[in-house]
């Protein structure tokens, strides 16, 4: 059929769907959705406002910017302490994503056998719906027990991440590892991906250690100062563990948890784009550190509890438990290192008794 | 941000029209409006119903057009196409586009397919690319229409002086909306025509009121029009600004060398406002693989049958895979599902409907 024979077929459809587009209101519902776009462009102007004063367009020459509507960033993920204490929430060093198999079967960190062929298993995260992350290397590092030491690599693996709620997702990834000498180990996976939408994310540890509990459960481990600088270490301990996810019936919107919080909606932290819209008053009300303190009747003592390091020095640290007398069970402490407000690591010690 | 390339389709080529309508109904329109003037002024009066005739043909050669610019000049080669190529240029909006024709407020870029060089010739790339060649390669859909083809090429100077070839591209078109507001305004206010022709047909309504009726319907179009035109510029300064934005670079144009890989997918059309070539339009998504594939897929020899072999199973393939995902319905389900309803970390900010136990630790 020739194009003009179509387009004379197709006329009276025309006028039917004119004719609808009338009597169907669509036409107010179009100009409803240029104003609607209209103010919200509005709005993101005045937001990104305060950011572009005073800076000149960063773009180079033979670049250009698309925006954020078709360009798709992937952002790999782990439970990542670092990010998670910057913004403000208590975390546990018991990596819920980090998880040691022997021959299969999956074993504590805190009681590894010498010269033992282990597999980590990382689980990684996409937050991306869009953007997936093929052929992502994974690296792992272990270093002995303790804040700061000195990491060993033990090998990268590359692994294909499809977006949040594909099959594969969330990913896992494995690394055979022997270990070395007695002793206790920290776990470390770092995920490394260039157009990360946030790369804050993609730092895990794994440092636990388990003590019987034999009045009291003594924990000793080194503190190291990485860095060219001298710094004034301060340690403190919580009780934090992962609290139990909500129903999803109960979880509220991200507007009534600011409402409801108002002093946990920290307004100053920078949010990458990626958690625009993450409900983060809720989390840190839910992960707050002050809501998980040592509890009554258990004491907890750290040795130094203060103390300044040189570059590159490492100093022990002691750390004495006493459970009450009629506890029976196991019982998570975590033990953080921080120099100012930022985290340099930290251990979670596991106390045990009766079991 | 608006999501602009929603508003814009291809046809299939048994849909395809072409601008016959546009044309045919604009011609009559203004004919019957001819008419009715001329009766007017030699009769003294109006003749009933030929002016509310032209008005409606009017309204409906507007949608037309506006049909044509939102994909029905876009013949349908491949609905989400997914294609991995070199940026070798990036046109700024309105770049090479003047008077009437910047109503297209597209930001458009040419890739070189991977892992093809700029020194292959167009056939060089084809021959050796039986995945991606496709592209750039004329279709019998828009062939059997009669639509020319002669291919989109970029010119990188270096080569062009030593061996004479013009680099073939894959021309992209990321959308802008404003094709789509002006159009909307336009639609509406097209209504007026046919009322405006009504005033005019009314016997006791003189010329003067019907003037009046005219001027003041093509003023409030024409401010309309005006406000959507500037209001949906694409290519927004706060783009640059914008975290969640990207920044893509193109190929150096005295060398060929460098620029971003980027995975692009959309709808692989033949566009017949252009010369003749395929391209994806309009793009619905970009990712960046620059630091992600290996640096013999973006070299500057000549790709041979291997290389595009290997490139195709380790590259385009799974990234081709992946990037499709979100589109697969049941995918989609998933991701409405409350248990992925996080955005921190589902263990920080997730939820729960069963009480499954954790791993042992």
């Amino acid at each position: 059929m020739s194009p003009l024979l179509k387009a004379i077929l197709k006329f009276p459809l025309r006028l039917l769907l004119i004719l609808l587009y009338i009597l169907l209101l669509r036409w107010v519902g179009d100009l409803v959705d240029i104003i609607r776009r209209l103010l919200e462009k509005q709005r993101r102007n005045k937001r990104l406002h305060d950011d572009r004063r005073g800076r000149p367009l960063h773009c180079r020459p033979r670049c250009a910017v698309v925006p954020p509507v078709v360009y798709r960033r992937a952002d790999p993920l782990l439970y990542s302490q670092a990010y998670l204490m910057e913004q403000g929430l208590a975390v546990t060093w018991n990596n819920p994503d980090i998880q040691l198999f022997e021959n299969g079967v999956p074993v504590s960190s805190s009681t590894l056998k010498p010269g033992t062929a282990y597999e980590i298993d990382a689980q990684i995260w996409n937050n991306s719906l869009d953007a997936p992350a093929v052929g992502m290397p994974v690296e792992f590092e272990f270093q002995s027990f303790g804040v700061g030491a000195t990491l060993t690599p033990i090998g990268t693996q590359v692994v294909d991440l499809p977006v949040k709620g594909a099959p594969g997702h969330p990913a896992h990834v494995r690394q055979t590892w022997v270990t070395p000498n007695v002793g206790h180990y920290c776990l470390k996976v770092r995920l490394v991906w260039a157009d990360d939408a946030n790369p804050k994310n993609n730092i895990g540890q794994e440092n636990t250690n388990v003590v019987a509990a034999t009045s009291p459960a003594v924990f000793t481990f080194p503190v190291r100062n990485d860095d060219t600088i001298r710094k004034q270490i301060r340690m403190a301990a919580d009780a934090y563990q992962i609290p139990r996810k909500l129903d999803c019936d109960d979880k509220p919107g991200k507007d009534r948890s600011d409402r409801a919080h108002p002093k946990h909606r920290k307004r100053g932290t920078f949010i990458p784009p990626s958690e625009k819209d993450a409900d983060w008053t809720l989390a840190r009300v839910r992960h707050d550190p002050a809501a998980f303190p040592i509890p009554l009747g258990w004491t907890v003592v750290i040795d130094p509890q203060a103390f300044v390091l040189g570059a590159g020095n490492a100093q022990n640290v002691t750390v004495s438990i006493t459970p009450p007398a009629d506890f029976r069970g196991e019982k998570p402490f975590n033990v953080n290192a921080f120099y100012g407000d930022e985290l340099l690591g930290g251990v979670t010690l596991i106390v045990t008794k009766g079991v | 941000m608006a999501n602009c390339e929603q508003h814009y389709h291809c046809v299939t080529p048994e849909n395809f029209t072409g601008l016959n309508n546009v044309i045919a109904l604009g011609i009559i329109s203004g004919v019957l409006t001819i008419i009715a003037i001329v009766a007017a002024v030699i009769l003294g009066g109006a003749i009933p119903g030929v002016g509310v005739v032209a008005g409606f043909l009017f309204v409906a050669a507007i949608f037309e057009l506006c049909d044509y610019l939102s994909g029905g000049k876009l013949i349908c080669l491949g609905d989400n196409s997914c294609t991995i190529g070199r940026i070798m240029e990036l046109i700024p909006v309105g770049a090479d586009k003047s008077g009437f024709e910047e109503m297209d407020d597209d930001f458009t870029f040419n890739i070189l397919l991977s892992p093809h060089s700029p020194i292959e010739t167009k056939n060089e790339q084809v021959a050796s690319d039986p995945f991606q060649g496709k592209f750039i390669t004329e279709q019998s859909a828009s062939r059997d229409l009669g639509q020319p083809y002669v291919g989109e090429s970029v010119t990188i100077t270096d080569i062009y002086n030593s061996l004479g070839v013009k680099t073939e591209v894959f021309h992209c078109e990321v959308k802008g909306c404003r094709v789509h507001d002006v159009c909307t305004v336009l639609k509406i206010m097209s209504f007026g025509a046919p009322i405006v022709a009504a005033i005019c047909s009314i016997p006791l309504i003189g010329w003067v009121v019907c003037l009046i009726a005219a001027a003041i319907w093509l003023a409030i179009t024409a401010a309309a029009v005006a406000i959507a035109w500037n209001a949906t510029h694409n290519g927004d300064i706060n783009d640059v600004y914008d975290p969640a934005a990207g920044e893509l670079t193109a190929a150096d144009p005295d060398t060929g060398e460098g620029g971003d890989v980027v995975l692009v997918r959309g709808d692989w059309a033949y566009d017949e406002g252009h010369d003749g070539w395929n391209e994806m339009h309009p793009v619905r998504s970009v990712q960046k693989l620059t630091d992600v594939i290996a640096p013999r897929y973006r070299a500057m020899s000549k790709a041979d049958v291997l290389l595009v072999d290997e490139f195709k199973k380790e590259v385009l393939d799974p990234w081709c895979f992946y990037a499709g995902q979100p589109d697969d319905p049941d995918v989609k389900r998933e991701q409405d599902e409350p248990e992925n309803d996080w955005d921190i970390h589902p263990d920080i900010d997730g939820c729960d409907d069963e009480d499954e136990p954790g791993p042992i630790k």
